[in-house]
């Protein structure tokens, strides 16, 4: 079973809209990052985001290739400064593959415990659309790819 | 500065260890990162290997598009079982980025050892041609990930199957 973590994608600033929307770069990342995912031929069984626009609308551009265009659900206890208990206990009981889009630094921290059991173990630096992939085998999580919008110049 | 650590692609079986050479699949999956690698502005200002030839050839692939005109380097210490901490030492000294091609289980545990301080971490599996690219960690101590790939994510799964 694999649990893949996104940062959500640029959002414009609290100034220029309350709900902080995708700015335009962030929606080109979310689009350049679903085509990317397209090509790996990565499919999951749930796409959930934190109930933020900025996550939900990230959700929804990346569902559009890995969970066939469904909407994506809203998910408790992934805000940016909740704990990665209830997570972490998800996606251990979890049948299938679920992607995850949030916030930092909660998905610094849910990468850390994961891979560490602790959430300060390690530090994989996430950027705004980056998704990690971890693979739950045996007994432990593993990493097992990790992508960011800066490294998709050209796709 | 910014650490590549890479693992041979897939080699051909042979009666001597040191010699074995990349198989077809392996070679693609290595030329396939590195035309993805390529295409992304990726260049690299050093280029070292361990004394194995599998490891040599995947440096000598990326590097005519990552690296190009930098002279290959060989480094003793980086074999399947060398030791990580000597090479952590010695990595912490380089000002210039570099890619290093080596072998499991020796680029997991370094991956283990840079970003945890334990070895026995198990935080990757390397699978072979795979590469990671780690820089200082700029809010504390040892490295941090910046991306990791696969052929398998690179070359979609019905040619760079795991």
């Amino acid at each position: 079973m694999k649990l893949y973590l996104v940062q959500h994608a640029d959002a414009v600033p609290k100034g220029t809209h309350p709900k902080r929307p995708l700015s335009e770069k962030g929606l080109a990342d979310a689009v350049k990052m679903a085509a990317f995912l397209f090509e790996a031929d990565i499919l999951v069984d749930e796409v959930a985001h934190s109930g933020k626009v900025r996550a939900e609308e990230t959700a929804n551009v990346l569902s559009k290739t890995v969970w066939l265009g469904k909407a994506a659900v809203e998910m408790e206890g992934i805000g940016p400064n909740d704990g990665t208990d209830h997570l972490l206990h998800s996606a251990e009981t979890a049948g299938g593959d679920l992607m995850v889009v949030g916030h930092m630094p909660f998905m610094a921290k849910m990468a850390a415990r994961c891979l560490t059991g602790s959430e300060g173990g390690l530090s994989v630096a996430f950027e705004p659309g980056a998704v990690v992939c971890l693979e739950r085998t045996e007994d432990r999580w593993v990493l097992n790819w990790m992508q960011r919008p800066s490294l998709l110049k050209n796709v | 500065m910014r650490l590549f650590l890479v693992r041979h692609g897939k080699a051909e079986y042979g009666p001597e260890d040191a010699d074995r050479r990349l198989s077809p699949r392996g070679q693609a999956d290595v030329t396939a990162m590195a035309e993805h690698l390529s295409q992304q502005e990726i260049t690299v200002a050093r280029v070292v290997h361990s004394t194995l030839a599998r490891a040599r050839e995947t440096a000598e692939i990326l590097s005519a598009k990552l690296a190009p005109g930098v002279q290959l380097e060989e480094l003793k210490g980086i074999e399947p079982w060398g030791n990580v901490k000597a090479f952590a030492k010695l990595a912490e000294k380089w000002g210039e980025d570099t890619m290093v091609c080596g072998h499991e289980p020796f680029m997991g545990e370094a991956v283990s050892y840079l970003m945890t301080g334990n070895e026995h971490a198990g935080l990757v599996e390397v699978k072979t041609g795979a590469m990671m690219s780690l820089a200082r960690n700029p809010y504390g101590e040892g490295w941090q990930m910046r991306w990791m790939l696969t052929p398998r994510i690179v070359r979609g799964p019905k040619r760079g199957e795991d």
